[in-house]
């Protein structure tokens, strides 16, 4: 759970922003540090040479004043009180024999007797490494004339303290700014992409039949609070198109209607006027018939507008696919045993499907209609249903007829009739309704069919397997 | 029996009105929702036939004032909406049935028997008869004259139909209502599949025919 939340998190473009930023922000710094890191190291490597060097010639030219006791005296006159602690001083014979040596540095610190073995040349750089620590002796030297060696060198241990310290206080700074950089980061991030997550909220809540919700603005005027105002607009236009589609359906219905109840009160008023051996009865009758039929197909092709622009309202919810089912299977039985057609229904009792049971018995009807109508005499008609991972497939299978190739794009169309249908009675908008309500369920259909191979409907609607459905 | 109807379509009301006096009824019409209401509450009815869109206070204002003031008259509300949806509006504002337009008259007869026959709370005699059929509700028995006749479920409860309403015509829609429960029409006709079945097995031994076609309508047992 924590990880998923991590996920959750880490998946923000805010959060994915303020890490891309703290990256890049401590990238810089280390860089920076490094920059500052050896600049630091050199100056003060060569401050350290330039020390040594100055100290030498200072030494050199005592040495010239008064030779070696001149040298000595110096040294424990001049350079006692600062330098004596830090500078090394060896001063050897020609044969390079240690005559005279100051050493700040304990015993065994440096293998001091390996400079007796050098062959040393003038102004020449020596590095001398510790023998129990990392760290090194630097020392010059200097031959004068009268065959006399002199040696001054230095540790670098001052030196390196010195960087320890830089490396260290930049590890203390920076940790925790980074972390408040971070924060920080996140903080604003989250902050700047708000009115977006408004967006994504309002995007995802809105249907077809619920348009009523808009994204909040923060009136700040920015390129975010722009969109959010477009946005708003668009989905007011949205709203006012599919109030007025919805509008002039109902008002398509509702002035179709009345002039047609006129039409068939007038008849009906008529009929009962009328002698039973009077020939208008016929003429009257067709007219009821007539209007029935008008009225049928008014009422479909409004559900397939309705369906197809999504302002269908469906009350779903899960329901027993086989609950829902058998009434109509056994509606139908009745019309296929007087027709000599066998059918049958294989439908699992745990199947459920997540649907408008109104609407749903209304596409297995129509589905189950055809197939008994256009299965001749000792037919078979077999319904089945399985679960196919989060759908549940429905197919409808008969043995009849078959459709022809060239028919097969065509009968989804509305009013479309092949030429086996035309000679059924029937409005050619059976198949239209099917697909329409399918879609609104935002599941699918197919057909499969071969010319005197019977025909099989299959529809994939959204469920799950419940025990227990409604 | 006093029936009210608040219908703004003068043709269609007196075509409704005409039918229900004929059949008996005393009949009231209101043209718009206000004049309905106010009738409804200065009245009695045995029912109210109410249109959904009027002038003035639209049906489903007039039944939920109606209700909120106590008044319990059953109510057959009639719409030019058919789906589903708007039924459902219907009966839950306080309608007790719902009829769509166009309509056969002998629809909204039945129905406005139905209501005041379930308002009054009549209980229903465990037997009935019609001409020479008599049903036993109890033993789910049928017979003719001195014939019994053996009826599966769904012909047993389209014939219990058919005696409940003798001489009136019950059309197509009621019957898928009525047996089937259902709110949509099947394109195969599945209620004359079913009368033929019934018919098959009441005629068989006899000359005379009960059940008659009345086309464009639905069909009708004779009430002899």
């Amino acid at each position: 759970m924590p990880l998923k939340i991590f996920d959750r998190i880490a998946g923000r473009l805010g959060f994915r922003l303020a890490m891309w930023y703290s990256g890049l922000i401590i990238a810089c710094m280390i860089v920076l540090f490094f920059i500052a890191y050896y600049f630091l190291s050199e100056t003060l490597k060569d401050r350290d040479a330039d020390e040594i060097q100055s100290e030498l010639s200072e030494l050199e030219s005592e040495f010239d004043k008064g030779g070696l006791e001149g040298v000595k005296s110096f040294i424990d006159l001049h350079l006692s009180s600062r330098l004596k602690n830090l500078l090394f001083i060896r001063l050897a014979d020609t044969q390079n024999h240690t005559i005279y040596l100051c050493s700040p540095f304990e015993q065994g610190e440096y293998d001091i007797g390996s400079l007796s073995t050098m062959n040393p040349a003038h102004r020449q750089w020596t590095r001398l490494k510790s023998i129990n620590s990392s760290n090194d002796l630097i020392l010059q030297t200097s031959l004068k004339e009268k065959d006399m060696i002199l040696q001054l060198g230095m540790s670098n241990q001052p030196r390196k303290e010195i960087l320890h310290h830089f490396r260290e206080l930049f590890l203390i700074g920076v940790i925790p700014l980074v972390v408040i950089g971070m924060i920080f980061g996140v903080f604003l991030s989250t902050h700047t992409l708000k009115p977006l997550r408004h967006i994504i909220g309002t995007v995802g809540s809105i249907d077809i039949g619920k348009m009523d919700s808009r994204v909040p603005r923060t009136e700040n005027g920015d390129e975010l609070d722009e969109l959010a105002r477009l946005f708003n607009d668009m989905l007011d236009r949205i709203d006012r198109l599919i109030r007025g589609m919805k509008d002039s359906l109902d008002n398509v219905a509702h002035d179709l209607r009345t002039p047609l109840t006129r039409l068939r009160n007038i008849s009906e008023r008529a009929l009962v006027d009328l002698l039973e051996k009077d020939p208008c009865r016929e003429a009257h009758e067709s007219v009821l018939e007539e209007s029935d039929r008008i009225l049928n197909m008014l009422d479909t092709l409004m559900d397939i507008s309705e369906a197809e622009t999504g302002v269908m309202a469906l009350s779903k919810k899960d329901v027993s696919l086989k609950n829902l089912i058998l009434p109509i299977f056994e509606m139908y039985q009745m019309v296929a045993e007087t027709r000599q057609i066998s059918i049958s229904l294989h439908i699992p009792e745990d199947l459920s499907v997540y649907a408008d049971p109104d609407k749903m018995g209304q596409i297995i009807a129509n589905l189950l209609d055809n197939a008994v109508k256009f299965t001749g005499e000792n037919g078979r008609v077999v319904i089945e249903a399985e679960k196919e991972e989060t759908r549940v497939k429905i197919s409808i299978r008969d043995n009849g007829p078959g459709i022809p190739q060239h028919d097969m794009d065509r009968i989804w169309d509305r009013l479309y009739r092949g030429d086996q249908s035309r000679s059924q009675k029937g409005l050619g908008l059976g198949l239209s309704l099917v697909k329409a309500i399918v879609s609104a369920h935002k599941g699918t259909i197919d057909v499969e069919s071969r010319l005197g191979g019977g025909s099989v409907f299959t529809l994939w609607i959204p469920g799950r397997i419940s025990p227990h459905p409604e | 029996m006093r029936i009210l109807i608040v219908e703004d379509d003068s043709k269609i009301a007196s075509f409704v009105k005409k039918g229900l006096m004929e059949e008996g009824f005393a009949v009231d019409h209101a043209d718009n929702g206000e004049d309905g209401l106010h009738f409804a509450l200065s009245q009695t009815y045995d029912a109210a036939v109410v249109d959904i869109m009027l002038p003035k206070l639209d049906g489903l204002g007039l039944i939920k004032t109606l209700r909120q003031k106590g008044d319990n008259t059953p109510v057959l509300i009639l719409s030019a909406r058919h789906s589903v949806n708007d039924r459902v509006k219907g009966i839950q504002t306080g309608g007790d049935d719902y009829l769509v337009k166009p309509f056969a008259f002998s629809e909204l007869l039945v129905r406005v028997q139905a209501l005041i026959r379930r308002a009054g709370g009549r209980s229903e005699s465990s037997t009935i008869t019609v001409g020479d059929l008599t049903m036993d509700l109890l033993k789910r028995r049928v017979s003719r004259g001195d014939e019994v006749i053996d009826l599966q479920p769904k012909e047993f409860a389209l014939l219990e139909y058919f005696m409940r309403n003798p001489g009136i015509t019950l059309s197509k829609t009621l019957i898928l209502e009525k047996i089937w429960d259902f709110n949509f029409d099947p394109q195969t006709n599945v209620v004359d599949v079913l009368v033929c079945r019934l018919r098959s097995k009441l005629d068989k031994d006899f000359s005379d025919k009960l059940i008659k076609t009345v086309r464009g309508v639905g069909y009708a047992l004779e009430d002899l």
